[in-house]
């Protein structure tokens, strides 16, 4: 289909292209490389942000209400680790992020399962489903907090109420976006229901959530975020307010800093996931 | 299911007795198929040709299980099919491969469909099929890493791997380029020469009909049916220079005015047959 596809000439494939590239690596081959072009543009971004960043503030560009000087976030970030707070902060945030996230994953998939089985339920319950979905779920925060009270459970049901959709309409799109050739291949040679979910519907699916589960995971991290702004007594949501009441500019971006690197853990362990189901999925 | 089961895999020929298929879409009766009757024997190589529309797919599906005939009935290997048939193999117009599984697993899908996990010797016959359809440098490579043509060779071995005594092909070169087509007609052959089964091909090419074919049965739309048979005495084993041959050309020739008859009697063929090229 492609046109690098080559059917008169399949010996032609990666291996033989590469060796006629040559072996010696000059300074300019080095260059060549996209990846090696690729880190020298990350370098320089974040070189010449951070260099930005320190005159700005050091030459009074900025209000220092608006932006702390590296120092001051240096400064902040130490006091962090060195007194513990960051981990019970990180732990609190993680702990709920991850709760709400595996819900949402259980309750999605157990969902798409339910509605692969019957079409009438489907009919029913998903438009309903789509209702919730378009509804601001941030908006309700505070009235999921005054129902389930100021613990752990309303932060939960928050976190997994953002993360559930992409994964439900990922698997249900992946379960039943099967084509007719597929299905009488099975059914031709004498394959059980069980057995088209199993080796068709299940596979199929995977493909689609993929995807999905990283996206879920940050959605997840931000319904907690938004429930700790709301009412909390710990985690990183309630640190970065309690920041920002008290005018601590250096240690509101110390605490973005460790929020972001744990964004790129999350993804980096949904990855890893990803790595898991494409095993299971042969 | 057992006791029928050891006659079912002598299973080879085919009868079609009196069978017509009309499908319903909303108050409108599509007669797709109408009283037909045909015999296809044992270890025999019959094409099925005609215009878009004529039920050569229904037919198909119908001596496959896959789809129940409104009346008649068809019998293979001297039973009354009723579900999928354990010694046929299908093979589809899309090679129909599982993107997630490697060639090798694409073509052990319907043993493990079957019998759960395949054998050594599932393997081994896999590894001989991949040969035979000139994919061994491909096994482990994923379908999107393939032609069109590779594809299908997989699809085809995939077809061939529960050693069927019946092949119902639908279609399975309609998409390919005329090269890679002939390639693969050759291949089929020497296949079909090697194991020896009952070989049921659809197609929309006299020529590709008339290479491969004993017998090439043409077909008319409106209401489907039959309406002419050719016997196709070219002999065997064929190759590229059977195509040049006059006796080749007359058959084409033959099988031309013989469509174009049924064209004629079956008015315009506008509707559509998913994918069906004229």
């Amino acid at each position: 289909m492609s046109a690098t596809k080559t059917e008169l000439m399949p010996v032609l494939s990666g291996d033989d292209v590469r060796t006629t590239t040559g072996r010696e690596t000059t300074l300019r081959s080095v260059f060549a490389s996209t990846n090696v072009r690729a880190v020298l543009i990350v370098i320089a971004i974040f070189g010449g942000g951070f260099w930005l960043w320190n005159v700005s503030t050091e030459r009074g560009w900025v209000s220092p209400l608006l932006l702390a000087p590296p120092e001051a976030v240096g400064e902040a970030l130490g006091r962090m680790f060195s007194d513990g707070t960051i981990w019970t902060n990180l732990a609190a945030t993680a702990q709920i992020t991850i709760l709400g996230l595996t819900i949402a994953i259980v309750l999605a998939l157990l969902i798409s399962f339910l509605f692969v089985f019957s079409e009438s339920l489907r009919k029913a319950v998903y438009p309903m489903l789509i209702i919730i979905q378009t509804f601001p779920k941030v908006a309700i925060a505070p009235l999921i907090i005054a129902g389930f009270g100021y613990g752990t459970t309303p932060k939960v049901i928050l976190a997994a109420l953002m993360a559930f959709f992409p994964i439900l309409v990922n698997a249900l799109v992946g379960m039943t976006n099967i084509n007719n050739d597929q299905v009488n291949l099975f059914r031709s040679v004498g394959a059980s229901k069980w057995q088209v979910i199993r080796k068709l519907r299940i596979p199929n699916a995977i493909s689609y959530l993929l995807p999905a589960l990283n996206s879920a995971a940050v959605l997840a991290l931000i319904g907690t975020i938004v429930a700790e702004f709301v009412s909390a007594r710990e985690g990183m949501g309630f640190a970065i307010q309690a920041a920002v009441q008290t005018g601590s500019v250096g240690t509101t971006f110390a605490l973005l800093f460790v929020l972001g690197c744990f964004g790129v853990a999350i993804w980096l362990t949904m990855a890893g996931l990803n790595f898991l189901l494409r095993k299971y999925q042969r | 299911m057992s006791a029928s089961l050891a006659e079912r895999t002598r299973l080879g020929g085919v009868s079609v007795d009196g069978v017509s298929k009309v499908f319903r879409r909303k108050r409108l009766e599509i007669h797709a198929l109408s009283e037909t009757n045909v015999e296809f024997e044992r270890g025999e190589f019959v094409s099925l040709i005609g215009p878009s529309g004529c039920g050569k797919s229904t037919l198909l599906k119908l001596i496959a299980g896959l789809d129940t005939p409104t009346s008649g009935q068809i019998r293979a290997g001297g039973e009354v099919v009723s579900g999928t048939l354990p010694s046929a193999s299908v093979a589809f117009q899309k090679p129909t491969l599982l993107s997630w599984r490697n060639v090798t697993d694409n073509i052990l899908l319907p043993i493990e469909i079957r019998n759960g996990r395949p054998s050594k010797a599932d393997h081994a016959y896999a590894a001989e099929l991949i040969e035979m359809m000139g994919l061994q440098d491909f096994a482990s490579h994923y379908p999107r890493e393939l032609s069109g043509g590779m594809e299908q060779r997989a699809a085809i071995a995939r077809s061939l791997i529960t050693r069927p005594d019946l092949l119902l092909m639908d279609e399975p070169f309609g998409a390919l380029d005329e090269f890679t087509r002939e390639d693969l007609n050759e291949e089929l052959l020497r296949l079909w020469n090697a194991e020896p089964k009952t070989v049921i091909f659809v197609t929309h090419s006299i020529s590709e009909a008339v290479f491969l074919s004993d017998r090439i049965v043409v077909m008319s739309a409106r209401p489907g049916r039959i309406v002419d048979v050719i016997d196709v005495d070219l002999p065997r084993p064929r190759s590229a220079r059977t195509r040049t041959s006059p006796e080749f050309n007359e058959l084409v020739r033959r099988g031309r005015v013989s469509l174009e008859a049924a064209k004629a009697a079956g008015g315009p063929t506008h509707d559509a047959e998913a994918g069906g090229k004229p």
